[in-house]
């Protein structure tokens, strides 16, 4: 990857922020698809593998098209990075609830 | 001593990705926390950035390896069902652990939460390798981005971490042979 556009934040606050959708993609996926069975099924893109294989690809999919809009946004701008920070790390950690079964429990 | 071929899937993932990554992390954490402003001649900091980048890279593709391979390799090895009737569910490790009641958390916590959990550290390896790739020398710079970058390469350490943990104990609670 070239160096370029290295003057502005924009390029670094899209990967993050992105990565922190993809988190929060994840654990909300994971959660719905545990407390809808109909979801949970419709996510079965494997059968061996289970919900797991939707449930994952969906989230790396919402990962991808987050960081490509918000770069495609914000690569020639100068962001606040601490509250891109702030916010990516927010999702970070619901995402990181959205895995946890006791989570999953609250909602059934 | 012969091992059979999912042990060997199952040591690949865990040990030799799972444990080449956490392993990759002290380097490229020492290196991404001393990217400083006058700590290292000009030479000795385009080394290391040179090897950061590397390093990132390598680190995120691992984990994405780690993680398919564990998911679509070794998960439906786990996850098999059983035949009808079957009581000797040594070979089926979710239904033993399930069957269980002293061991069912195992599972029920501990095979749930990785195996989804897990997922989050390819991503943030990923976002920290692209930012420091397309960044460069430029971090030296960049107070702010190395210390959010350091951040978030910490979590995805610390997932990884918790994720191999608990690997390492439902694999001794439910051999997978």
């Amino acid at each position: 990857m070239k160096n370029c556009n290295a003057s502005v934040n924009g390029p670094a606050a899209a990967a993050i922020l992105g990565s922190g959708l993809g988190c929060m993609a994840l654990g909300l996926i994971t959660t719905s698809a545990e407390s809808i069975p109909a979801l949970k099924n419709a996510l079965t893109f494997s059968v061996p593998v289970g919900a797991l294989s939707g449930q994952t690809t969906a989230a790396v999919i919402i990962w991808l098209l987050g960081w490509a809009v918000l770069h495609s946004k914000w690569k020639h701008t100068q962001t606040d990075l601490g509250k891109v920070f702030a916010a990516a790390l927010a999702l970070v950690l619901l995402g990181t609830l959205g895995t946890l079964p006791p989570v999953w429990e609250i909602f059934h | 001593m012969t091992f059979t071929v999912r042990e060997l899937w199952a040591a690949f993932h865990g040990m030799a990705l799972g444990g080449g990554y956490l392993l990759l992390f002290s380097g490229m954490i020492y290196i991404l926390w001393s990217l400083k402003p006058g700590w290292a001649a000009a030479t000795a900091a385009a080394t290391q950035v040179k090897i950061l980048k590397a390093g990132t890279v390598l680190m995120a593709v691992v984990m994405w390896l780690t993680v398919f391979i564990g998911t679509y390799v070794i998960y439906p090895w786990y996850r098999a069902k059983p035949p009808a009737g079957l009581t000797d569910l040594a070979d089926y490790p979710r239904y033993f652990l399930v069957a269980n009641p002293n061991l069912a958390a195992w599972h029920n916590f501990g095979m749930e939460w990785k195996e989804h959990v897990a997922w989050l550290a390819p991503i943030l390896a990923s976002a920290v390798a692209a930012v420091i790739c397309r960044y460069g020398p430029k971090l030296i710079e960049e107070a702010q981005l190395r210390k959010y970058l350091i951040i978030l390469f910490s979590f995805a350490f610390v997932i990884a971490g918790i994720v191999a943990l608990l690997g390492a104990f439902i694999t001794k609670a439910a051999p997978l042979y």
